[in-house]
């Protein structure tokens, strides 16, 4: 007994060492599970309002992009409307119900990576201004991910940019679909698989979200074909290159979808039978 | 000792904001970022028992994964350095360390210095990148990277140092 107290009072930094590291390691660990800690995020109250501060720095030097892109998505906007005030609708229809299926939530991006191979992101917009986890971000040219974890004021969204993201596309021309994984590589390319042979692709295909999805409204454009390599008669690698810039994330939507829970339990209730 | 307990809380909650605020930022070559919050085991004082430099580093490792979101990973890296610090400082002086009880290790020299600083950044990006990857794929960017930014931790830190301690023998 004595022999073992000596021990440990002889070893006892190494020891401390040794247990301080296997916490780490542990904490590590849990980053790379879907679910992440719940403790050491971004979202967390303290931290959250650091990098709101530190983004609200920051925001001031990319103040005439900013705006740039705003006046960009102005233009479009309003074409858009000029379309729609051309056509003629007649006053009897009466506009139903599922049509307002999905509405958006404004949000800031407080923090960003897109360098590591599992991004994510954290936004200034919490369960209180009505986020929860597993709804879809988009912005008004591409998809950006999935929220993750949500407090009252911050939330964390796992981007595409991430090994455990995977979202179903689908062509704009026709209506093969296929899933959306990221290789790790560059951050401005995806990659398409799970694309049958007899599809008809060719670069410069352009890809939009699929109707599979319980997370993102269909047909948002997420990007255009780069590169497609064949192998043995199958596709070994379609590459997309994404309209999404990641490296200049800075305004987001979060697409709320009203029926989402009722589609949810009802193939949860259709599979158990 | 209040003294030195009030001086490290204060560094445990400035240089996670400072890296995060002003550093994070920096973006070298679009990927390269100084990680100056290493300076804590530069400054550490020897006299201090070991077991205290280990919880503070852990203590300041779980602030910076706090805001950059990724669970352990600086923790662990913070920890393993501030372990073998002295056993590197040793091996850069290339002789025994003498009194350490009495040393202060910003008067060991410039040279010695600079290059302990250099070996403990690139120990700590190493552990740092290769975890952020979690596996050995694109070795090579990883080591691409480690070295690029030990270059330019190394250049920050010697210069702060130089800059701000060196002149109070015994401040920190």
């Amino acid at each position: 007994m004595f022999q073992i107290f000596k021990f440990f009072s002889k070893n006892r930094i190494l020891l401390l060492f040794l247990f301080l590291e296997f916490v780490a390691f542990i904490l590590i660990f849990q980053t790379h599970s879907y679910q992440q800690s719940k403790y050491i995020t971004s979202s967390h109250r303290i931290s959250g309002n650091l990098l709101k501060k530190s983004e609200q720095i920051h925001s001031y030097f990319g103040l005439k992009e900013k705006n740039e892109d705003l006046i960009e998505e102005n233009v479009s906007l309003k074409n858009e409307l000029e379309k729609y005030k051309q056509l003629q609708v007649p006053p009897t229809i009466v506009v139903q119900d599922t049509a307002r299926k999905y509405s958006y939530i404004v949000a800031k991006v407080i923090k960003n990576s897109y360098l590591k191979r599992d991004n994510t992101i954290t936004l200034d917009k919490g369960s209180v201004d009505g986020v929860q986890p597993n709804m879809g971000v988009i912005l008004p040219n591409g998809i950006v991910g999935i929220t993750l974890n949500v407090t009252n004021h911050f939330s964390t969204v796992m981007t595409i940019l991430n090994s455990k993201s995977s979202i179903n596309v689908k062509f704009k021309k026709n209506h093969h679909f296929g899933s959306l994984q990221w290789n790790g590589k560059s951050f401005t390319k995806t990659q398409l698989w799970d694309i049958p042979i007899q599809a008809d692709i060719k670069k410069g295909d352009t890809i939009v979200t699929g109707g599979h999805s319980i997370f993102f409204p269909e047909q948002i454009p997420v990007g255009v074909i780069s590169e497609v390599t064949y192998a043995n008669k199958t596709f070994e690698r379609i590459d997309v290159k994404l309209f999404a810039d990641f490296s200049a994330l800075h305004t987001v939507y979060i697409v709320t979808n009203k029926y989402r829970d009722e589609q949810q339990n009802l193939e949860a209730q259709t599979e158990n039978e | 000792m209040n003294k030195d307990i009030l001086k490290y809380g204060f560094l445990i909650l400035l240089l996670p904001v400072l890296q995060e605020v002003i550093f994070n930022h920096i973006n070298l070559f679009g990927f390269v970022n100084p990680m100056i919050y290493i300076v804590f085991v530069f400054v550490f004082p020897v006299y201090k028992s070991k077991t205290s430099i280990l919880w503070t580093s852990f203590l300041l490792g779980l602030c910076i994964d706090m805001l950059s979101n990724e669970g352990g990973i600086h923790t662990f890296s913070l920890v393993f350095v501030s372990y073998f610090r002295l056993f590197l400082l040793r091996f850069v002086k290339g002789s025994s360390l003498g009194d350490e009880d009495t040393m202060d290790i910003l008067q060991i020299g410039n040279s010695i210095q600079v290059v302990w600083i250099m070996i403990v950044s690139f120990i700590h990006h190493f552990l740092v990148y290769l975890l952020e990857q979690f596996s050995f794929h694109r070795f090579g960017f990883v080591l691409l990277k480690t070295f690029l930014t030990t270059i330019l931790t190394t250049l920050l830190i010697s210069f702060a140092l130089q800059i701000f301690l060196k002149k109070k023998s015994n401040a920190w």
